[in-house]
């Protein structure tokens, strides 16, 4: 599978947001957007999810035009923003029960159970996610938003809010949705965090895509003076 | 449509779960709504006409008081941790979301109707479990929660929507307040059907147009 974004454009009112966004995105593939603060990344995306619509441009899969805001592209994809999406009152697994519902996965309460299992929770699986503290609610995420085995994995800042062991867990699922052939768009202000399964960054400026740095097997300390060069006296100066 | 029926019987399976346990919608509702009834109690000496003629009017604005508070907590567990989205990107089709969230108002406010009616009755000495009325009352509530959950899915929102919700509501629900009235207090006092049919064909069509205007432009509104 292959995804285009072709010429993606989105503004509030006056402000103009993101300005034609080309996007290249193939199975199997990890991309990590970086921007500064208002970059436009959190509305590329919910536009990219279908949870907002575009002004302009449009997504294009194995080549074939198909309508963001469809409710066949949403549910082939899954996003894990800032907010956790979680019920409080709901149990953790009365979450994942719900969700596999609408999702039509109908997964037994015994499978279910082993999900939870699988990101550490399955101690706290009838607690009700009020309980649970940030990271626990954090892995209660990951596991809803990867049930349904989403063709599109979304990302904004999913290391945020995570200890050590909860971003190694992170990392090895994202990594497992690479090896099933489902793809990822993420962003980060930690891309150091997850370079092991990244295959390239991508900057966005004030609603730019600017450049694309593949991977390529480098190690860090050879990315990031790429990532973040030494600003130029003039560009201090401004 | 199989599908879709499992998930309307999913999303309102959750919010009745969820009311269950956080008794949010029903604490708000039914306080509001028995304190209402108990200062109209005291602030009216009614004599027994003027208590027919009278109740199905002040029933309604309990109600719908009652029903507004009712609304502007139905969104609060999709605002809270933002499920909203989550939700828009699992269903299948986005008027389940509405339909689901509007059976579940409708059951809430005939939970209140179902204890407001006996508080009423005992403290104005009035039978008020007549079919023709408690009919009258549920046509009102659904023409309400389908106006009402489609303002309150905009304004959930929005920073201001304690204000704004009644401010749009109540304007669109002028039909339903004349015709809840007017049919009920023909009812009350005992007059002949045909005077009071065309009020109940008001409610019964408007609930009709109501509901279906909500499930054509919910995408709309949710997406924009």
């Amino acid at each position: 599978m292959r995804i285009e974004l072709r010429g993606l454009s989105k503004s509030y009112g006056r402000l103009a947001v993101l300005k034609s966004c080309d996007l290249e995105l193939q199975s199997g593939q990890l991309l990590c957007l970086l921007g500064s603060n208002g970059a436009g990344k959190t509305t590329l995306l919910r536009v990219v999810s279908g949870l907002l619509s575009a002004d302009q441009g449009g997504l294009f899969v194995d080549g074939k035009e198909t309508s963001l805001n469809s409710a066949q592209w949403r549910r082939q994809c899954a996003f894990v923003a800032h907010k956790t999406y979680l019920y409080q009152d709901l149990t953790g697994l009365e979450n994942l029960s719900f969700f596999s519902h609408l999702y039509q996965c109908d997964f037994t309460q015994e499978e279910l159970r082993r999900r939870l299992g699988d990101v550490g929770l399955a101690r706290a699986a009838d607690k009700q996610v009020r309980a649970y503290s940030r990271g626990m609610q954090q892995r209660l995420t990951i596991a809803r938003a990867l049930l349904p085995e989403p063709a599109v994995v979304i990302l904004d800042e999913p290391f945020t809010g995570l200890d050590k062991d909860a971003s190694a867990l992170l990392v090895r699922m994202l990594a497992g949705v690479k090896e099933r052939g489902g793809m990822v768009l993420m962003t980060s202000h930690d891309p150091q965090a997850a370079i092991s399964v990244t295959d390239a960054f991508v900057r966005l400026s004030r609603g730019t895509l600017t450049d694309v740095l593949p991977v390529r097997g480098r190690v860090w300390a050879e990315l990031e003076p790429l990532l973040y060069p030494e600003p130029t006296p003039k560009a201090q100066a401004a | 449509m199989k599908n879709w029926l499992n998930t309307l019987r999913t999303l309102i399976w959750k919010d009745l779960l969820q009311e269950w346990r956080s008794k949010d919608m029903l604490t708000a509702m039914l306080a509001f709504a028995i304190l209402s009834i108990f200062i109209f109690n005291y602030a009216m000496e009614l004599d027994p006409r003027q208590r027919a003629e009278l109740a199905p009017g002040i029933l309604w604005v309990v109600i719908t008081f009652s029903g507004t508070l009712g609304l502007n907590r139905s969104f609060v567990a999709e605002q809270e941790q933002g499920s909203f989205d989550a939700l828009v990107m699992a269903v299948p089709g986005l008027g389940s979301i509405w339909l689901a969230k509007q059976i579940s108002n409708f059951l809430m406010m005939m939970i209140l109707i179902l204890i407001v009616l006996p508080v009423y009755s005992l403290l104005y000495n009035q039978n008020l479990f007549i079919p023709g009325l408690m009919m009258t009352l549920t046509l009102g509530a659904w023409s309400f929660s389908a106006a009402g959950t489609l303002l309150a899915s905009m304004t959930a929102q929005t920073r201001m929507r304690d204000l704004l919700l009644p401010v749009l509501l109540f304007p669109i629900l002028m039909p339903v307040n004349m015709a809840v009235v007017k049919a009920g207090t023909g009812i009350m006092t005992g007059a002949a059907v045909a005077s009071y049919q065309v009020w109940l064909t008001v409610l019964l069509v408007y609930g009709i147009i109501m509901s279906t205007i909500s499930l054509m432009v919910f995408d709309y509104v949710i997406l924009e």
